[in-house]
């Protein structure tokens, strides 16, 4: 198990490496200066102060040569310096923490929205196939699967927030979900609902496709376990439905679900940027999208990097979720 | 459909009359050949120009002169979404084809020969799936440049590398039936191997990766579009229109609503198309 983990995480380095190579290229190639836009994307650039730009660019080695850049930069990652903004004036990595709170909680949310809601749903339509509540619930799931994100968000925008003034139209509270949790017993329940009243219609939105994927997926895989020998034999030897289902059932079930939650979780993560601008959600891939609209190039490829490296740890967890579901897999 | 299988080889008339028999398939088939043909004809169907402003009759409601209204700039919106589909079918028929194209030459080389191009291909896959997605496309547009060709390039890139693992793991497997063991014996080529033996029997699974790929790509082109970085204004695309719709929300949903209705429509169809082809394909599916 040691081992297999081990080269897993050997096989991750050249991946990492290909990574900051084409973002670093990619970022190279699209045309604006980060220092012009330092200086102000209003001036005139001729009237920039060329002495000025040039110590500037220096100072951020912006003129060495390219390929030196990049060694620079992969030697730095390596000792796990991710760089500095050029822009904000601070380094990457604090920048990108600051706003990952917002993003996990968003993420995690729409998660447990669509595992909570998903899995026992598509329980329940499985042992009543073919009845119409099934077809009814299929029909729906597909319906959310196939309509496009950022769309169900202004429809809920206009409905929820333009018209009927339940919920604002976007931002995050002044505080995050857990600590308003904390704040509890100095402040009641206020914070609390306010966190709740920003969070829950981007998390909806957010969590609407996952949903129907884990009905469908839910659905088919206990469908076909209730086909499996096991399930006769324990009805057989006079369980009852419930223990079947909870017990023979699901537990078997849930393998294929597991790899499913683990690839969307990660997709997820990478996935929140279009919820994020449309509900001015202050999460990394907002963080992301301002970086690449101002040239910060260390910020943009920050932001890659380390949403890549958590998007292949995602990967190698639900492999090894896996072996723990199932003792019949074994690495090595 | 009889014709293609024979052709290809496949037995004829299980899928497709598995596929014609669900309603939902044939259903999705109308709205798609509809979709297309507006697309093919929409110079000659659209009531209006498509970039003609008139600033009197600006974010009107549906009327007889414009039965889905009118935008900001005061255009006619159902023009605009027959134009749109135009842009939004181009995009994403030409980039999901050559993507499956391309996994289908890269896949079907990495799985046969293995070695050298497996090797290399393999990684370079690695690398590309290692990507989130949506991230990689914002690069990658940020770098050439937001516009129609450009996205489609980065459509391909985003769709070819787990189409072209999915045909090499099936080329992996085919490759050892005996069928092929029995075409080498009586002396076919590699090439013929491939092109009569492997290729075909991996064109189920591709057809039902177009139909999704197809609604994927014709949410990506809105996404991009709507972002701002696809199809620019004041060309209708249906993302530049989803843009328009969102500056004006409080005034004139309709906007987001019609099209943001065709997006899902679109993509619906080809959702479920796909669906129903797995289905078709997949011979354990029990009849329900």
């Amino acid at each position: 198990m040691t081992r297999y983990i081990i080269r897993r995480l050997l096989a991750m380095i050249p991946v990492m490496f290909g990574i900051t190579l084409i973002v670093f290229v990619a970022m190279r190639i699209v045309p604006g200066d980060p220092i012009v836009v330092l200086f102000g994307a209003d001036v005139d650039p001729v009237r920039i102060d060329q002495e000025a730009l040039r110590q500037l660019r220096h100072s951020y080695g912006l003129d060495q040569p390219i390929p030196v850049q990049y060694w620079t930069y992969v030697t730095h990652l390596a000792s796990g310096d991710f760089g500095r903004s050029i822009l904000q004036h601070a380094p990457v990595f604090d920048l990108i923490l600051q706003r990952l709170p917002a993003t996990l909680e968003l993420a995690i949310s729409a998660m447990l929205i669509a595992v909570v809601i998903g899995i026992p749903l598509g329980v329940y339509v499985a042992v009543r196939k073919g009845s119409r509540i099934d077809r009814a619930t299929l029909l729906i799931a597909s319906f959310l699967f196939a309509a496009p994100g950022f769309w169900i968000a202004i429809m809920l925008i206009i409905l929820f927030a333009v018209q009927l003034h339940w919920l604002p139209t976007s931002g995050r509270a002044d505080l995050s979900l857990y600590d308003s949790l904390l704040v509890i017993p100095e402040q009641g329940l206020a914070p609390l609902l306010d966190a709740l009243k920003h969070l829950i219609l981007p998390a909806i939105t957010l969590s609407l496709g996952y949903t129907a994927v884990f009905v469908r997926l839910t659905r088919s895989t206990v469908l076909e376990a209730l086909r499996e020998d096991y399930v006769r034999t324990a009805r057989a030897k006079g369980l009852s439905e419930r223990t079947v289902r909870f017990r023979h059932v699901l537990r078997n079930a849930m393998l294929p679900l597991i790899t499913a939650g683990g690839l969307y979780f990660a997709q997820l993560l990478g996935g929140t940027v279009l919820i994020e601008v449309v509900f001015a959600w202050p999460g990394v891939g907002r963080l992301g999208i301002d970086a690449l609209r101002f040239f910060d190039y260390a910020l943009v490829q920050g932001v890659v990097v380390l949403t890549a490296l958590l998007f292949s740890f995602a990967n190698l967890a639900v492999d090894l979720a896996y072996a723990f579901v199932d003792p019949r897999i074994r690495y090595s | 459909m009889t014709a293609v299988t024979t052709r290809l080889g496949l037995p004829q008339s299980p899928v497709a009359q598995r596929v014609l028999s669900s309603r939902i398939a044939v259903i999705a088939i109308i709205v798609i050949v509809a979709f297309a043909l507006v697309a093919l004809f929409a110079g000659l169907l659209a009531p209006h120009d498509p970039l003609e402003m008139n600033v009197a009759d600006r974010l009107d409601g549906p009327s007889a002169a414009h039965p889905l209204g009118t935008d900001q700039f005061g255009r006619d919106v159902l023009t605009r979404l027959m134009y749109g589909t135009r842009l939004s079918f181009f995009v994403a028929f030409t980039s999901v084809a050559i993507a499956a194209l391309g996994a289908l030459v890269v896949g079907t080389v990495a799985g046969y020969y293995g070695g050298v191009s497996d090797f290399v291909s393999g990684r370079i896959i690695d690398v590309l799936l290692a990507f989130p997605p949506i991230l990689l496309a914002l690069v990658l547009i940020a770098a050439v440049g937001p516009n129609v060709f450009n996205l489609i390039v980065v459509i391909i890139v985003l769709r070819l590398p787990g189409e072209a693992r999915l045909v090499r793991s099936m080329v992996l497997s085919l490759r050892q039936r005996t069928y092929v063991e029995a075409a080498r014996c009586i002396g076919a080529d590699d090439r013929r191997i491939m092109l009569r033996h492997i290729i075909p029997h991996t064109l189920g699974t591709l057809s039902v990766l177009l139909m999704l790929g197809m609604a994927s790509a014709i949410y990506l082109e809105a996404a991009f579009g709507f972002l701002g970085l696809g199809a620019q204004p004041p060309d209708p695309s249906w993302g530049t229109m989803m843009r328009d719709g969102l500056d004006v929300l409080r005034r004139a949903p309709h906007l987001s609503l019609f099209t943001g209705s065709a997006i899902f429509i679109a993509s619906l169809c080809f959702n479920s198309l796909g669906d129903v082809l797995r289905d078709a394909f997949d011979p354990t599916t029990i009849r329900r």
